[in-house]
Order: structure tokens, then C-alpha cells, then sequence
């Protein structure tokens, strides 16, 4: 076992929540003078069908936990199901890359996983499982999954099958809350920005009528005029807007990075799409023809000399 | 007079008023949601961790409460041990599991809880009565949660099959038991939509069989704390836990400011969102007045300049400006006041669907104190972000002004 | 022509004034050097082409604007070098000023114009409502004080504007273009009713290009090119080439 760094002490004295299967099980450095030498290399200890299993089981160790600790391949640990407990050692036989899941993002767990039979003996759940997986041929096609599902359980007693898709949807229920909730804070933000918008337009073509009310008195039709003052109003939310999606994504590239970092994943948490692009845009188009309009409405209407305030 | 001027220049374009109030008020309702977002959720999670006087929780070591299905093992000593310490006035241990109920066809999974009635801070009881411990430690009543009784289809009274486990290639259950339901509650820590039942502990452990014997997920302590300011009060709490840590390396133990600060992690996105949004609606507020104002006292610059000339000092223009300023926050905040309560309700609603929360726990929570400082902020922000037009009307050269006025 | 004689019961003194501003690219030289003395109760007119300088002495005889150099004397103080708190101060309670275009609040009523230099004087409100509501009745608009200006019509404005210049009783009313934006019949009216203040004691100076005006004046100064070419009295009456913009 190497040496750990002094601060990282505290962290390989945490207990480890492990969420393959069944169970927590603790986990401390073994003392150095009882620990193999390191095995920089291949994992030991791989899953061989039929192997008898060896004598200090292998165990692969998440990055981030083999990061924070100072845990290496070929360390040895000591592991056991409940914390205080003196367990049996282990070796770290593999570092592990944990696909980025959304659902664990802001969970600062750590994991380390086992043989089957090596976590069933050491929480004591002697061929027990929480789950199996099943693949159905694929050639069977869709319908056979169905019939599968039904086949078990009619017979099933005590346990259910779940076709995979529901269980997607069972387990993304809290993206889709929170989905729910951005959709929500989007719309008010949305409905806020509008109204800024409105209002700067307006004004901002407002501040225009001693201008409109020249083009007025220079014999300018009042179509020409309102034609003028709304095509003016689109342009400048276009190009507000457009420099508003600039803006945004330079936001998501902070924003990425920033939870990335806090969160230490790879997920992605801020997305400009095309496609949010082009709504922006085409928001704020809207809105700058709508208060072009309603602006151009009042100073045609209004006569020029009373624009110019005499 | 100051204050007519000021309102009538914000009556003169009834529209560009309307316009700027409704979007202070939009605003204002987004930064009092987000400040109630921010203080909302640590606020309620205090509450509910509160609520029924325990201070510290002990778990098995390295997890949450009730966050992994952990147990520790020697749960008669350690709550002996936990008892003993002067400081600490009761301790309440519970055990977690999951159980089989079952009525006739109907069958349903359940959390079930082993805690003592005496001491117990898991639950409210809403009707009938507490379990009682039988001699014999055998498990034959329990109290059970509104949704236990609507997916069973049962009611107070009622007998309910309960069982461990089952075996599908024996079709039996694992350890069986019979409970007469003679109370309903509200589990304070249970997400809604999960039937729960509360047994006395002896009797669950019992009913567990090995896995449950002696064993708790969790044990609750309330540590003397009357008498003492809230510095000396948390002092006390970290001693205790700190000597429960050292003399029971199997557990760990959280306290309430401890745990606020786990569950916050958790939820920090929320919070940073909630700091986000809050300061973007504030530039979106000081934008809105510094821009109409603006425009509106280059409108007036002539109107202004007449002003200084019939004898307004320079604070006078100032004070006039600012004060429209914060007519329109005022407007915009007390608009935005009942806007954000309504929005926060809706909102929280939405966020209150997460899977596996708490039914007391709330991310928008009313605190009048978080409201009024964030709103004052937002109408001190709105007043002075008048005041840079304020000050250039103010700075206007009137001589310059007249003359610029009667060419135009 | 009569000279003037300034030595009895100075208000006014400006002695060797000069002023010039920017305009855009051009410095303008508006004043090049103006001496002049206007004693108590003088109803004085101002005339000259557009440019020649009479709107700039008028505002430093108002203590609007500063001269760059010489001094203005008022009431026997030194008004050229006034902070702008003081200058203020001046203007709100010894200088009423007209303006050609009225300059009223276009929010606010009558009345309330009326009361807006006696509010900030700190006149307490129901003083200086009453005084408001003698002052429109003495120009005449007793029954249209809760009349915004934009139900007014020009005259009636332009009467607004001095019962405002009145509120707080000053020493000296200054009027710039009073009638200029008046038909002939209603700035005779706005004349007879500045005679009429003058003959009650107040030292009126105008700037005007209107020769009924200026012919109504005891004292007509006459401006070209930043300075004064003519200062008479009454009994000689300007010509039309002193007037004419």
C-alpha cells in the first residue's frame, strides 16, 4: 500500500455506500507492514467463469474515490459490511470510470465494486440480488419483451419484471420535475424579458419623434413613417437578440464548466441548441414588430407639430 | 410638491409606466421567488428537522439517515450509552425496513418503522392510538400513513398480513406477522405516495428476525440545551456529537446544521440558481428605471432647466428624479409581492413532485424577513438607479438649457 | 435722447460684462462688453436683432448664467461669482422670470405652477395656496386655476407664467420674449398687465422684439453685436431697425 498524504486521512476513514447491490460496507487502508506490494498493470483477480475465487478478493474502486484517497491498483484495503468492524482485505484490482448519470450528480458517494458472491458473503445476503437484468434475443422484436414480461409475471411471487423503458421513465421522473420547474422559471423569465424588451423598444422609438414628426412635416406618408419605425425596432431586436445568444453561450461555456468542476462529471448542464437560438431571435423579433407597431401607432397618430411640442 | 412633479412626469406616459412597472413587477416577483427559493429550502429542512426537538442523528457510520437500508448492530447499548451523557435529554431509535402488507388480494410494499412512542420524532398521529409494546415482543399493532390506507383499501381496525420477504420458487413469504391497525399518522420523514407503518421498535426487531436483532437505522438525541444563547447551544451540540463519534467509531453523528448542510450540497443547484436569477432580475429592475428615467429627463431636459431657473436647487431636481425612481419600484414591488407568492406556490408545487422528498419539505418558503430585504434591496436599487439621470438633470446648465430649448 | 441717471436706488449694475459660449464648432461671442444700471421700479425693454446678446444679459442680470468677465451687482451684491446654491437661491426669491414659450409644468395645474417656487421656498401649503389662488386672480385667471396649461390658451399661459414669477414677491421680474408667441390681442393684454405690475412698484426688464412692447417701456436699451448702440427713455421711441430680428 502506498502512502497517503496526511489530509486525504480523514476521506479513507468514510464509509462507502454501495449501490451495485445490497448494502454499506466500510472500508479502511490495511496497515502497511501486512499489504502486498502495488500492481501497477493489469487488473488481478479477473472475472474467469469457474475460477475458484482467491484468497484476497479483488475489488474495482470508482477514479474518484481512488482520487481522493490515494488509492492505487495494487493497493490493499480492508473491507467490511458494517463500520468499525476490523472486515478482510482486499486488493484494488481495477479503477473505474462511473458513467455520468444525472440522477447522481450532486450525490458525493463513492463506490467500489465486488464479485457477486463476495458482497453477498460479506453483508451476509447469501444468494440474494435486488435485480436481474435480462436481454431477450434481439431478432424477437419488441413484442417478445411484452410477452416475456407477462410470461414472468403471471408466474412471479414475491418480485416483478419491468421492461426497461419503464423503468427510464420511473427513474427520470425527477428530471422531469425538474424539466418542469425550468420550463416554468423559463416562461416567467421569459414573460420578464418581453416586458423589458417592449419597454426599451418603445421608448427607445419614442425618443424618436421629434425625427418622425421632420420625415411628417417633409411630406413622408404615415405608412412610410410606421414602416420605418417598426422596420427600425426589428432590427435593433435582432440584433440585440443575436448578441443575446452570443452572450448566453459564452454563459453556458461558464456555466459548464463551473458544475463540471463543483460536480466533477462530464454531464452537460447548459445547452444552447440552434434551435433556443432561433426562439430567442425569433422572440425578440416578435416583440420588437410588436412594440414598433404599437410606437409607430402613436406618434403617426399624433400630429407632427404637437411631436415637435408646439 | 416634489412628489406631485414626480408622479405627474410618471402620469404623463401612462403606457411607458404601466409598461415599466409591470416589468419591475415581474422582477420584483422573481427575486422575492428566488430569495424564497434560496432560504426556502434550508428553512423548511430546519423545520422539519426540528420540529420535534431533536438535535442530533445517529446513524451507522458514513451515511444518512435512512438514505442507505445500513443498520447498527449493539442499538440497546449505544442507546444506553447515548443516555448516559448528562447533556443528552432522550434518544429515540428507530429501525427502517421494508415489509410486505398484504389484505386479502391486495398487497402493497411498505416502509416500516420500529421507534418507540414514548420518544419517537417520526411521526404525528392524526387519529386512533400509539401501538402497543406486547410482552411477548411479537409484532400485532401498528399505526400506518393515509396512503397505506388507500392502497390497501383499509381502514382503522382493520387486520393486515405483513411479511418480510418472499421466495419465488417456495411461493411463501420470509417471517409473517398479523397487525390490527389502531392509529393513522403523518410520517414526517416519508415521501407522500409511500405507504408507511410504525410498530414499537421491540417489535419489529423481533419480527425481522436475526437481520433485525438489536439492530436501529437511526437514533435521534435531544441534547439540554434550555437556558443557553444560540452560540452556547450549538457549542453544546458539537461536544456531544463530537464525544459520540469518538467513543462509537461504528456511527457517525449529524447535526441538524450538519445535515442542512449535506441536503443543501445536494440541492446547491437550486440555490446558485436561485442567486442567478435573483441578481439578474435585479439588473433587469435597475435597467428598467435607469432607462425610462433616463429618457425621460432628456425628454425634460428644457422642462428641468426652468425648474433650476424659477429657483429648484440641484437636490431638488435630484430628489424629484429619485423619487420617480422609487414610485415606480414601489409600484413594481407591491405588484410583484402578491406576483411572487402566487408564482412561488406554483412553483413549489412543481418542485414538491421530486421523487423521495419529505411531504413537509418545501423549497418555497415565506419568510418576512428574507422578503422585505430583498424587495427594500430591489427599491433601493430601483431609486438609485434613477439616480444617474438624476444627477445629469441636476448638473443641467440652465442659461445652456433655455437657449438650447428656444432654438429647438 | 435722455441719459440715465444711475445713482439713486440701485437695483441692477453690471458693469463691463462680457460673456461667449460655444455653439457646436464656433465660439459665440454674446456679450462684449455691456455696462449698465437699472434702479428701482424702471420698466425696462431690451431690443435688438437676433443675436445681439439681449437673451445672455438677461440671464446674467438673472443670475442664470455668469459673466466671464466683469461683474453683476444686485440689490448692492455681487452676483457675477455666485455658487450655484446661492445663485438658487437669488432667482427663487428676488428674480421672477418670464419665458417666450411659458415653460409651465405641463402636469401640473394652474394653481399648482403657481405654488411651485412658494414649495420650494418653504412657504407652508395653505399660505401659499392662498397667495397662489390672489396671484391668478390678480392676472386674471381666478377661475381656471385647476386648469392644466395644455387647457389653457397661449395668454392664459403666458399669465400663469407671471403670476409664477410673482409667487415669492421678488425685486425684479425679467421677461424673455413675453409676447412672443402671443397674437397681437392677447399680448397687448400680457403689456397692459406688466404695466400694470410696474405701476405697482415691481422693476420689470424685458427682452423683446415686439415694438408695442418695447414702446410701453419707460426705458428702452437697444442691442447690436454684444453691445448696447442704445439706452433712451420712453419719450424717444426705437426705430424699427433697432427692433426687427
Amino acid at each position: 500500500m502506498t502512502r497517503l498524504p496526511k489530509t486525504r486521512e480523514a476521506i479513507r476513514r468514510l464509509a462507502v455506500a454501495l449501490c451495485a447491490t445490497v448494502g454499506v460496507v466500510a472500508w479502511q487502508p490495511l496497515p502497511a507492514q501486512s499489504a502486498p506490494g502495488p500492481v501497477i498493470g493489469a487488473p488481478r483477480d479477473p472475472l474467469v467463469p469457474g475460477r475458484r475465487p482467491p484468497l484476497v478478493r479483488g475489488i474495482a474502486v470508482d477514479e474518484r474515490l481512488a482520487s481522493d484517497a490515494g488509492v492505487q491498483v495494487g493497493d490493499t484495503l480492508r473491507l467490511s459490511a458494517e463500520a468499525g468492524t476490523v472486515g478482510e482485505p482486499v486488493v484494488v484490482s481495477a479503477l473505474v470510470r462511473r458513467a455520468a448519470d444525472p440522477s447522481e450528480v450532486a450525490r458525493s458517494e463513492y463506490r467500489v465494486r465486488l464479485h457477486l458472491d463476495h458482497l453477498q458473503r460479506l453483508t451476509g445476503s447469501a444468494d440474494r440480488v435486488d435485480r436481474f437484468a435480462v436481454a431477450i434475443n434481439a431478432e424477437a422484436g419488441p413484442a417478445a419483451v411484452d410477452s416475456f414480461l407477462a410470461g414472468v409475471n403471471h408466474v412471479a411471487f414475491g418480485f416483478r419484471a419491468h421492461a426497461s423503458r419503464d423503468v427510464a421513465v420511473q427513474s427520470s421522473r425527477t428530471f422531469q420535475v425538474v424539466d418542469r420547474f425550468h420550463r416554468a422559471i423559463g416562461g416567467i423569465t421569459i414573460v420578464a424579458s418581453a416586458v423589458f424588451l417592449l419597454c426599451i423598444l418603445l421608448l427607445k422609438v419614442e425618443e424618436r419623434r421629434r425625427a418622425v414628426a421632420a420625415l411628417r412635416l417633409a411630406g413622408l406618408s404615415r405608412r412610410t413613417v410606421a414602416l420605418s419605425v417598426i422596420a427600425e425596432a426589428a432590427v435593433v431586436a435582432v440584433l440585440g437578440s443575436a448578441a443575446g445568444a452570443a452572450i448566453g453561450w459564452v454563459a453556458t461555456l461558464l456555466v459548464n464548466a463551473h458544475y463540471q468542476r463543483v460536480f466533477r462529471t462530464p454531464l452537460t448542464f447548459a445547452l444552447l441548441t440552434p434551435r433556443i437560438a432561433l426562439f430567442a431571435v425569433a422572440l425578440s423579433l416578435l416583440l420588437g414588430i410588436v412594440a414598433g407597431s404599437l410606437a409607430a401607432w402613436r406618434l403617426v397618430r399624433t400630429p407632427p407639430l404637437t411631436l415637435l411640442g408646439r | 410638491m416634489r412628489a406631485t412633479l414626480a408622479w405627474a412626469a410618471l402620469r404623463r406616459h401612462p403606457m411607458r409606466t404601466l409598461l415599466a412597472v409591470f416589468g419591475l413587477a415581474i422582477a420584483a416577483a422573481l427575486l422575492l421567488d428566488m430569495v424564497m427559493l434560496a432560504t426556502g429550502m434550508r428553512a423548511s429542512f430546519r423545520s422539519l428537522l426540528t420540529s420535534q426537538g431533536y438535535q442530533l442523528r445517529v446513524t451507522p457510520k458514513g451515511t444518512l439517515p435512512f438514505d442507505t437500508e445500513a443498520s447498527v448492530g449493539g442499538a440497546a447499548a449505544l442507546v444506553a450509552s447515548l443516555r448516559s451523557h448528562p447533556d443528552v435529554a432522550r434518544v429515540s431509535p428507530s429501525l427502517g425496513t421494508t415489509v410486505q402488507a398484504q389484505r386479502g388480494e391486495q398487497a402493497v410494499s411498505a416502509f416500516a418503522l420500529g421507534t418507540n412512542a414514548d420518544v419517537q420524532g417520526e411521526y404525528t398521529l392524526l387519529a386512533g392510538r400509539e401501538p402497543s409494546m406486547p410482552a411477548d415482543s411479537t409484532i400485532r399493532e401498528a399505526i400506518v400513513n393515509a396512503t397505506f390506507l388507500t392502497r390497501l383499501g383499509v381502514s382503522l381496525g382493520d387486520t393486515v398480513d405483513l411479511s418480510t420477504e418472499r421466495s419465488a420458487q417456495l411461493r411463501q413469504s420470509g417471517r409473517r406477522g398479523r397487525v390490527v391497525i389502531v392509529g393513522e399518522a403523518r410520517f414526517l420523514y416519508v415521501p407522500p405516495g409511500l405507504p408507511a407503518l410504525s410498530t414499537p421498535l421491540g417489535a419489529l426487531q423481533h419480527f425481522l428476525g436475526t437481520s433485525g436483532r438489536d439492530r436501529m437505522s437511526l437514533a435521534m438525541a435531544s441534547v439540554r440545551v434550555d437556558g443557553l444563547d444560540a452560540a452556547a447551544q450549538r457549542d453544546r451540540i458539537e461536544r456531544v456529537r463530537l464525544w459520540i463519534e469518538t467513543e462509537h467509531s461504528r456511527v457517525t453523528a449529524i447535526s441538524t446544521e450538519t445535515a442542512i448542510v449535506q441536503v443543501e450540497e445536494r440541492l446547491a443547484y437550486f440555490r446558485q440558481l436561485a442567486f442567478i436569477l435573483g441578481a439578474l432580475s435585479l439588473v433587469i429592475g435597475v435597467l428598467l428605471v435607469t432607462t425610462l428615467v433616463s429618457l425621460s429627463v432628456n425628454e425634460r431636459l428644457g422642462e428641468l432647466a426652468v425648474l433650476r431657473a424659477i429657483g429648484v436647487p440641484r437636490a431638488g431636481v435630484l430628489q424629484q428624479i429619485m423619487l420617480e425612481g422609487l414610485m415606480l419600484g414601489l409600484a413594481g414591488i407591491t405588484i410583484g409581492l402578491g406576483l411572487g407568492l402566487v408564482t412561488a406556490r406554483w412553483l413549489n408545487t412543481i418542485l414538491r413532485d421530486f421523487p423521495g422528498l419529505p411531504a413537509d419539505l418545501d423549497f418555497f418558503v415565506w419568510s418576512g424577513e428574507a422578503a422585505w430585504k430583498s424587495l427594500a434591496m430591489l427599491l433601493i436599487a430601483a431609486t438609485f438607479a434613477g439616480a444617474i439621470p438624476a444627477w445629469r438633470a441636476s448638473r443641467v446648465r440652465v442659461a445652456q438649457a433655455l437657449r438650447e430649448e428656444a432654438v429647438a | 435722447m435722455k441719459p440715465i441717471n444711475g445713482t439713486s436706488d440701485v437695483l441692477l449694475d453690471a458693469r463691463d460684462v462680457k460673456r461667449e459660449y460655444r455653439a457646436g464648432e464656433s465660439t459665440v461671442h454674446a456679450l462684449r462688453g455691456v455696462s449698465l444700471t437699472i434702479t428701482r421700479g424702471e420698466f425696462v425693454a431690451i431690443v435688438g436683432a437676433s443675436g445681439s446678446g439681449k437673451s445672455t444679459l438677461l440671464h446674467l442680470l438673472g443670475a442664470v448664467d455668469a459673466p466671464d468677465v466683469g461683474s453683476v451687482t444686485f440689490e448692492g451684491r455681487d452676483i457675477s461669482h455666485l455658487s450655484d446654491a446661492e445663485a438658487t437661491r437669488l432667482r427663487l426669491l428676488r428674480v421672477g422670470l418670464v419665458f417666450q414659450r411659458f415653460y409651465l409644468m405641463p402636469t401640473l395645474s394652474a394653481l399648482e405652477n403657481v405654488m411651485l417656487p412658494m414649495a420650494e421656498a418653504g412657504i407652508a401649503p395653505a399660505a401659499r395656496r392662498a397667495r397662489a389662488e390672489e396671484l391668478l386672480r390678480y392676472v386674471g385667471l381666478g377661475e381656471r386655476t385647476g386648469h392644466r396649461p395644455t387647457q389653457l390658451s397661449g395668454g392664459e399661459q403666458q399669465r400663469v407664467a407671471v403670476a409664477r414669477a410673482l409667487a415669492n414677491q421678488p425685486a425684479l421680474l425679467l421677461a424673455d420674449e413675453p409676447t412672443g408667441e402671443l397674437d397681437a390681442a392677447t399680448g397687448a393684454a400680457l403689456i397692459a398687465l406688466l404695466q400694470r405690475l410696474n405701476a405697482d412698484g415691481l422693476t420689470c426688464v424685458l427682452v423683446t422684439h415686439d415694438a408695442a412692447l418695447a414702446q410701453s417701456a419707460q426705458r428702452v436699451i437697444t442691442m447690436r453685436d454684444g453691445r448696447i448702440v442704445h439706452d433712451t427713455r420712453s419719450d424717444t421711441a426705437p426705430t424699427a431697425g433697432d427692433i426687427a430680428p
